[in-house]
């Protein structure tokens, strides 16, 4: 679908979008480093059937705020899914005439899927800043008297534009996209809702279509490539690092266990955390698997 | 706490990380020392995070490095330190409570069925000796092969631990692991959460491996075996408080309420309940020191909540959760009565 030209563009524009994102994790990789300990992968491995159907299902989210939970799980498992998306779509971008996953039964229902979880998406995602902006509920906050960083009490919030603006544009746009190519191709039974929407476009000429859908695949995935890397520094790099932490949290035999301190070491400076650096590597990485949600 | 540690991250210009003071960038100190490490914060936290150990390692740095914790700890140290328990109860008085009943030492009885650890509260606070006295009751009605410790028993050292007085707890929990690696319990039952907690989860640590239940357990154990009869129920309403360190830190829920269900006609459950399960404010060495500065009392804020379910009995397992919701009764006018679980099975004995 994409001209030479853009597809040389797309090309350099992804590799600066990685090595920018290279950055920004090594960054933070180096900044988990600097903790106390190592990971045991090991555990990792023991624990990630486990942890996947935790992780699949939300289960952890869940137990509060239940229709928040329900929107986060319609963004999430959208999200998740726009994974093979977004590889389709440059598949297709790339190479004319390509249909990806086929045109058979595997095809068809990637393609409903993919028509399905846009909406849940959109939906969630808009709820959940009416919630935030409009609703303003006071568990998304938290007492002037609370020591939070002068920076996040308006971050947050930003963070949570930023994101949300990204997530409507990029599957709204992903979204138009398809209705565009229905109307250009002709009726797809198994995209109903790009299929109503390419209803909008019957006056639209062929011209128009191509070029809407262009400026579709641009604003979809170009805003990815924007996005990647910023991601390491907004609160939604939990999507990792929650999974994370889930994966390889030290064994404890109750939430509460804690370490023997060895008195007879006389190479041990410091004992227990004044700065960062005496932190665990685990309770540096909860950081970033933090989601500033405020239940804790 | 996370928010901020995240912010720090985030803008620290090179990934070195400061060396500012955690509790100057993070959490302050006053928030440190509040901290009465329920667990509810790691409970509740979605992405499996642990803010309690960040707030508990700090306590360690202030005081084991800088000497700087609330001076009212310094009394409970000292205790811990010269008589081996924080209520400074001399030791050769650690058995008072079990004057007039039939309460055999481990060297009256050295190869017990299970070993009773009594713990310092219910062996020294008037309150909870009636708990203590109330087990005993049960214990010996169902004929069980028990033995205390006796005047050898000395505090688990948990206080000293959650306080950030890692020393002093290293100090008790290597001297209790020695008495009990040379009693060999086959199993431990406690009358105290924080002593269950310590003894089975952290005295592994310290080459102490023991299978420990709580009393709750134990009731239900000699129930389920017949080995305990019980009077048919009584009419009155009660409401169960999970304590932090028998519910969310240990998991045990159901023993407790299966146990009211049995000797009263109806259990209700406060909106906060299980997992979910409101401090009493007395864990995390609070104890010892008066409340940190909030909106309001923890205490007063979980006996209202037991109030509003309209019973007459609130049902504790832990010696510290009746002290607390004691003391809220107490400024209520006591018009709902404070319990332990042994106290009411006790009093329904066949």
């Amino acid at each position: 679908m994409l001209t030479l030209i853009e597809k040389i563009l797309f090309t350099l524009t992804s590799l600066a979008s990685l090595t920018a994102a290279w950055f920004a994790v090594n960054r933070l990789t180096v900044i988990i480093g600097q903790g106390q300990g190592q990971p045991d992968w090991d555990l990792a491995w023991k624990r990630l059937g486990r942890v996947l159907i935790k992780v699949g299902t939300f289960q952890p989210v869940f137990r509060f705020r239940l229709l928040p939970s329900l929107f986060h799980a319609m963004i999430g498992w959208g999200f998740a899914f726009f994974l093979l998306v977004n590889i389709g779509g440059i598949l297709q971008a790339y190479f004319p005439n390509y249909e990806f996953l086929g045109s058979g039964i595997t095809g068809n229902l990637f393609r409903l899927f993919g028509d399905f979880l846009s909406i849940s998406v959109l939906v969630g995602t808009t709820f959940m800043l009416v919630r935030r902006f409009i609703f303003k509920p006071h568990e998304l906050g938290t007492r002037d008297s609370t020591q939070l960083n002068l920076k996040a009490r308006f971050g947050i919030n930003r963070d949570s534009a930023i994101v949300g603006s990204f997530i409507l544009f990029h599957v709204g746009s992903r979204f138009m996209g398809e209705s565009f190519k229905i109307a250009l191709l002709g009726h797809d039974a198994w995209q109903p809702f790009a299929y109503s929407l390419a209803s909008y476009w019957s006056g639209l000429s062929e011209w128009a279509l191509i070029i809407g859908q262009h400026i579709a695949f641009w604003l979809a995935l170009g805003l990815i490539l924007v996005f990647i890397p910023y991601f390491p520094y907004s609160k939604h790099i939990h999507l990792f690092f929650a999974p994370l932490n889930f994966l390889l949290k030290p064994v404890r035999r109750s939430p509460g266990e804690l370490s023997r301190l060895n008195f007879d070491d006389e190479t041990i400076e410091r004992f227990g955390a004044s700065i960062l650096k005496d932190l665990g590597w685990e309770q540096l990485m909860d950081a970033y698997a933090c989601i500033m949600c405020f239940r804790c | 706490m996370e928010i901020n540690k995240r912010y720090v991250l985030n803008y620290v210009g090179k990934p070195a990380l400061p060396d500012t003071e955690l509790t100057e960038i993070v959490i302050p100190d006053e928030a440190v020392f509040a901290c009465t490490t329920c667990g509810a914060c790691i409970d509740i936290c979605p992405v499996g995070n642990e803010p309690m150990r960040d707030i508990l390692d700090i306590r360690r740095s202030l005081v084991l490095m800088n000497n700087n914790f609330p001076k009212q700890w310094e009394t409970a140290f000292r205790s811990m330190e010269r008589n081996t328990n924080p209520w400074n109860t001399p030791p050769a008085d650690r058995m008072n409570w079990a004057e007039g009943l039939e309460i055999p030492t481990i060297d009256q009885n050295p190869e017990p069925e299970i070993l009773w650890w009594v713990g310092c509260a219910p062996a020294t606070d008037a309150r909870a000796q009636k708990t203590t006295q109330a087990f005993a009751k049960i214990m010996n009605a169902a004929h069980v092969n028990f033995a205390v410790l006796g005047v050898k028993e000395q505090c688990t050292g948990d206080s000293a631990r959650r306080a950030g007085n890692e020393y002093l707890f290293a100090e008790l929990a290597i001297t209790n692991v020695e008495i009990l690696n040379e009693v060999k319990p086959k199993r431990i039952v406690t009358t105290c959460p924080h002593c269950l907690n310590t003894i089975k989860n952290e005295y592994p640590a310290f080459g102490g491996y023991f299978q420990v239940i709580h009393h709750t357990q134990m009731i239900k154990e000699l129930i389920d075996t017949g080995r305990l009869e019980l009077k048919p129920k009584d009419p009155g309403k009660v409401t169960y408080h999970d304590p932090c360190y028998l519910g969310r830190h240990n998991q045990i829920y159901a023993e407790p309420r299966t146990l009211l269900k049995k000797v009263l006609h109806e259990l209700v459950e406060m909106p906060r309940h299980g997992a979910k399960s409101f401090c009493c404010g007395a864990g995390g060495a609070q104890m010892w020191k008066e409340e940190e500065h909030g909106t309001a009392n923890i205490n007063r804020t979980r006996f209202t909540e037991a109030k509003e379910t309209g019973v007459d009995i609130i049902a504790v397992g832990c010696p510290f959760c009746m002290t607390m919701l004691s003391d809220a009764s107490k400024a209520d006018g006591e018009q709902v009565r404070v319990q332990d679980i042994a106290e009411i099975i006790s009093n329904r004995l066949g």
